[in-house]
């Protein structure tokens, strides 16, 4: 079997690993109100899939990896981020 | 080549909405007595049983600032709200437009009162005698994590793994300069990679549960061979470290293997579908330990793994938490310190899904496992002893097993039973500390 991996060492770039696509799972959707968001940043250290991206204005997670556990919506000091079903968004 | 920058962020005061303990109304005395008027209310709610503290949140886009008709909220560069008491008229539109109730009113002078978070050193959290309300430095946070995260962002974990939050945050202090070890078990899923491809940047072996510390041994003798400083860590799930890889454990202890050994213990084999392991709480109920008419879950008291770790020759043992992570940075970058003998860190990590406990619970649960002293947090280096988050008034056990299914069928005495037992453990590392006090590195 040929090593397909396109890994090459701790340059490599994190987009370049194997992931999957665990935003298929999600059945709440984190939703961060801009105007909300008070940049502390603890979502983004909090998150257990660490799919929080940083959008300048506020912080936002990527709905490609994010599983909605609600872990960001629980640490959020100001109330930020709410969970909606995700069936509004399918 | 596009490596995840730190991203600037602001230091924040962070409410536990609706935790409060009943009656508790410190954080309003403590703001009355600094700012004379209260910036800061609570709200206790006995018969739908709410008791939450209520204040500015601080919104980036502040809505009383929009409707204030003179002007006098504004935003500063810290991200603080602050009220111009001299262009203020008193209208009340602003308390009227937060939908929070985060604006006071100074009925002496006319004025609207809000929080300016006492400049970075808020009076209420200080007097705060639970976590409810914490001065979150997220700046300095953001400092001690600094490294990109080295792990792919589709990871096969389940939604909300405490495990996988762990191992990020770790890797986040501990950079790219190590070989990391994972055995059979949640972790691998991060750390080994599927099939042919990397889920991370590090490089990284997997071993059998029984050989981890074997197999890092002569991994890191043969690094310091060529005169590399590369650490050695591994992640390991509570099952490989209590029981069946703890002879390895030991030895690499006993040797004084210089490795950093990372327990991440959720209490149980979760990946094989929850069974009970040496560190599953007394009472807990497992597949193995099963509950019902005549069985009360696990019929014996966890091992203390890091007080056996502590009496094996271990260098740095300290047992860490994920809903306090500036003192896991600190006990994490000491045990990298540590070259003249094995680290080893017991981190509390509860998997929610062998828990029954919702997928949203883990950092609450973590917290309140301190708060009513299940989980002591305290560090030995070198043999002496220090407990590094004083719990002066536990709180009542029911608090931390109503939010776990497992401890469900627990009556009151089996409940008190669990508190004692709680209690004898934090009173026997409090001895500890007394009779080995810990006194400066």
């Amino acid at each position: 079997m040929q090593f397909r991996s396109r890994f090459e060492g701790p340059w490599a770039e994190p987009d370049s690993l194997y992931s999957v696509r665990s935003g298929d799972w999600r059945q709440m959707r984190p939703v961060t109100q801009e105007t909300r968001c008070c940049r502390c940043g603890l979502c983004y250290l909090y998150c257990p899939a660490g799919c929080i991206t940083d959008r300048v204005t506020h912080f936002e997670a990527d709905m490609t990896f994010c599983k909605g556990c609600g872990l960001c919506a629980y640490v959020c000091p100001a109330a930020a981020i709410g969970m909606r079903d995700e069936e509004q968004y399918r | 080549m596009s490596l995840q920058t730190v991203p600037v962020v602001r230091d924040t005061l962070a409410i536990d909405f609706g935790a409060c303990p009943p009656g508790c109304s410190e954080c309003v005395k403590a703001c009355e007595q600094h700012r004379s008027v209260a910036r800061i209310a609570t709200l206790h709610l006995p018969e739908v049983s709410f008791h939450g503290a209520i204040t500015c949140l601080q919104c980036s886009e502040p809505a009383c600032r929009d409707a204030c008709p003179t002007g006098a909220i504004s935003r500063d560069d810290a991200g603080v709200a602050r009220l111009d008491r001299g262009r203020c008229v008193g209208c009340g539109a602003c308390a009227i437009a937060c939908e929070w109730g985060g604006i006071s009113f100074d009925f002496g002078t006319i004025r609207a009162a809000k929080c300016d978070t006492c400049d970075g050193d808020p009076a209420c959290a200080r007097a705060c005698p639970t976590d409810v309300l914490r001065w979150v430095e997220s700046r300095r946070l953001f400092e001690r994590f600094s490294h990109p995260d080295p792990f792919t962002k589709g990871a096969s974990l389940c939604p909300g793994c405490a495990g996988e939050l762990g191992f990020r945050l770790a890797f986040r202090v501990i950079g790219d300069d190590a070989v990391v070890f994972v055995g059979p078990g949640c972790a691998c899923a991060l750390a080994n990679g599927l099939g042919a491809e990397a889920t991370t940047r590090l490089p990284s072996a997997m071993a059998l549960m029984t050989n981890i510390p074997s197999l890092m041994t002569g991994v890191a003798r043969r690094l310091r061979q060529t005169g590399k400083r590369t650490r050695c860590v591994a992640f390991v799930g509570d099952g490989a470290t209590a029981d069946v890889g703890f002879q390895p454990l030991s030895g690499a202890a006993e040797r004084g293997e210089p490795i950093v050994y990372i327990c991440y213990d959720n209490e149980g084999y979760m990946n094989t579908g929850v069974q009970r392991s040496g560190t599953t709480s007394h009472g807990a109920r497992t597949m193995t330990s099963p509950a019902g008419p005549r069985l009360k879950g696990k019929g014996q008291p966890a091992k203390e793994v890091p007080l056996m770790m502590a009496f094996n020759g271990a260098a740095y043992v300290a047992t860490a938490n994920i809903a306090y992570p500036e003192d896991f940075e600190a006990k994490l970058r000491r045990a990298l310190d540590v070259e003249d003998g094995l680290s080893y860190l017991h981190l509390y990590s509860p998997c929610y899904v062998g828990w029954e406990s919702p997928m949203d619970s883990v950092l609450q649960i973590s917290r309140r496992a301190v708060e009513t002293r299940m989980f002591p947090m305290w560090e030995a280096d070198h043999g002496k002893f220090r407990i590094t988050h004083p719990v002066d008034q536990a709180r009542p056990i029911e608090e931390f097993t109503s939010l776990i299914g497992r401890f469900r069928h627990l009556g009151h005495d089996d409940l008190k039973m669990l508190a004692e037992e709680a209690q004898a453990r934090y009173r026997r590392i409090e001895a500890l500390c007394q009779a080995m006090p810990f006194n400066g590195r």
